[in-house]
């Protein structure tokens, strides 16, 4: 019999509460994510996202104080007894505000940074900066560019290649687009179907925009002041609109107008992942 | 045809230089060992001839590196004060021993030529140093300095530290701009407060500064974690210098250094073993005091 393959992330009974807290963050979240899957983990704010993928790359419980029970292990790795630097190696983290991410002056030093710390030869970290910009469609003249210069989009971009570089196992992506335009949320969610296709990672991504991830996702999450209330498949997750509605989160008007023509006796058939997919089932509803 | 005549720039400390600019065909350290070496020189010189000899060397090197020479016209108010400021102080503050050449005399006070040479003498002597400071920001990037740190083999902490404060410096001034435009989108503006209630009410700024720039600390803190650094570093992994490996110090930087070397011990020797770059030996003080009537200078 073949060995079965570890998760990439094993979260088991997790409790955690913040120093100072009253309220637990996050109440015996059980969860398993396997390897190359991309998972989207949406809820309403303050309902534990953030604690929860902290929890993954070990940023909690090393990083901040509180009292944590129950263990998550990210690619093998018990978060208790890894240092964050540690697991970093293997699982990558994409906070939200680009601003905060940066450590250095300009976007080659950014790239560069994290495979400098893994100890790669200068050739590889070279071909490496030059895979994770091709992956994230950054131009080769913003290598001495300070990243603080650069556009909305173009910041999160290079974070995302920053992180990428280091080629980790897991790449854990913190509501990457929620300080962004428009433009730049599009600019992000196109690397974001990049990755999907290009690389064979396990990706995390805590999102509000719902419509983009929907389509992207093998796994929704729904969190909900700090417990799990749903994982399923994306078609299987909107299944039950009324349900998400009901804990505050919000799915595209296409599903919801889907959703509405199911209610009605007029479709039957699942809820739509996509906009031009629910705009073909209403055709369809409209010429019956 | 569009980005036709554009001049791609590169962003310095002070602000942008052309990316064509041949300061940028050298090693990074000779930025940094230009403004170590050749700030010395002013202070070893005296004669104002000789420091106005390196004003001029200065602009020309200003030229030939391609640096935007408008840069300096926000420099020409300090001058002018740091001038006055020199100027009163060593005239009518400089004292006064026997043998002073009296040129005046402002109530109590007497001017004496030797006051008012060696304010000459200072004055030259700073604007040439500061002629050096403003070249070295002019062209330097923040990623100069550290690699320079860098190639002198000081331990990695060291630079990165400095180069976190190069990019606190920026992320503090996001935030001031951040908060005063708060501040004022709420009907305060302490420019229009008079300056006793602009020192009362600078607490408004302090306050979310500081709040600021814990939670910036806080941020840095997790981002540097999630990228694998430990400045203890991690066991069993070496940290690789990929942005040195870029820079190899060739024969034009070592031609480069050699000449500063040679012009600093040239100084050196001349400072101290002749009398040729002293206000005594000056001509231009002797020219200046023989208009004044009174003869040598210093």
């Amino acid at each position: 019999m073949g060995a079965v393959a570890e998760p990439a992330i094993k979260v088991e009974d997790l409790w955690w509460k913040y120093e100072g807290r009253k309220d637990w963050a996050l109440k015996g979240v059980n969860l398993t994510i396997e390897r190359g899957e991309f998972v989207g983990i949406v809820g309403p704010n303050e309902s534990g996202k953030t604690t929860l993928v902290m929890a993954m790359n070990g940023l909690i419980p090393n990083n901040y104080r509180g009292v944590m029970k129950g263990r998550v292990v990210s690619v093998g790795m018990d978060t208790r007894e890894h240092t964050t630097a540690e697991i970093a190696r293997r699982v990558g983290f994409v906070f939200s505000d680009p601003e905060s991410q940066f450590l250095t002056m300009t976007v080659e030093e950014e790239l560069a940074f994290g495979l400098e710390n893994m100890g790669l030869p200068v050739e590889e970290i070279r071909d490496r900066i030059r895979w994770a910009m091709e992956i994230t469609r950054l131009d080769e003249e913003f290598l001495e560019k300070p990243p603080y210069e650069l556009s909305g989009g173009q910041k999160q971009r290079v974070a995302i290649a920053a992180v990428l570089a280091m080629k980790p196992d897991v790449i854990i992506l913190d509501e990457p687009t929620s300080m962004l335009d428009p433009i730049g949320k599009s600019e992000v969610f196109d690397v974001l179907v990049q990755l999907r296709r290009s690389y064979n990672a396990t990706i995390i991504v805590v999102e509000h925009r719902l419509e983009d991830i929907a389509y992207l996702a093998d796994k929704m999450i729904l969190l909900y002041y700090g417990e799990v209330l749903r994982v399923a498949p994306p078609r299987e997750f909107f299944d039950n609109i009324p349900f998400l509605l009901k804990h505050y989160v919000y799915p595209p008007e296409i599903m919801i107008a889907v959703h509405r023509l199911r209610e009605e006796g007029l479709y039957d058939g699942p809820i739509p992942l996509r906009f031009e997919e629910g705009v073909k089932i209403i055709e369809e509803v409209l010429r019956a | 045809m569009a980005g036709q005549g554009v001049r791609r720039m590169r962003r310095t400390l002070l602000g942008y230089l052309p990316v064509d600019s041949p300061i940028h065909s050298l090693h990074p350290i000779i930025k940094t060992f230009f403004l170590l070496i050749v700030s010395t020189y002013p202070l070893l010189i005296d004669a104002p001839e000789w420091n106005i000899v390196g004003i001029v060397a200065m602009f020309i090197i200003f030229i030939a590196s391609r640096v935007q020479l408008g840069i300096l016209k926000f420099y020409t108010t300090i001058m002018l004060n740091i001038f006055w400021i020199i100027f009163i102080a060593y005239t009518f503050f400089g004292g006064y021993a026997p043998g002073y050449h009296i040129i005046g005399r402002v109530g109590p006070v007497l001017i004496s030529w030797e006051n008012v040479s060696w304010a000459i003498t200072v004055y030259l002597r700073m604007f040439f140093a500061i002629l050096v400071i403003i070249y070295f920001l002019s062209v330097a990037r923040e990623r100069d300095v550290i690699l320079g740190l860098r190639w002198l083999r000081l331990p990695y902490v060291v630079s990165y530290m400095i180069g976190l404060a190069f990019r606190s410096i920026g992320l503090s001034i996001i935030d001031f701009h951040t908060i005063r435009e708060a501040e004022r989108a709420r009907a305060l503006d302490l420019k229009e407060l008079p300056l006793t209630h602009k020192i009362k009410k600078f607490g408004l700024y302090i306050v979310p500064m500081v709040a600021l720039a814990l939670r910036r600390t806080d941020e840095v803190s997790n981002a540097l974690d999630s990228r694998g650094f430990k400045f203890t570093g991690l066991k069993g992994h070496k940290r690789t210098d990929y942005l040195l490996s870029k820079y190899r110090f060739g024969g034009k930087d070592a031609v480069a250094v050699g000449a500063m070397l040679a012009i600093m011990a040239v100084l050196v020797y001349l400072r101290y073993f002749t009398l040729y770059i002293t206000t005594q030996h000056s001509l231009l003080l002797k020219y200046i005091g023989g208009l004044l009537g009174v003869g040598s200078g210093g």
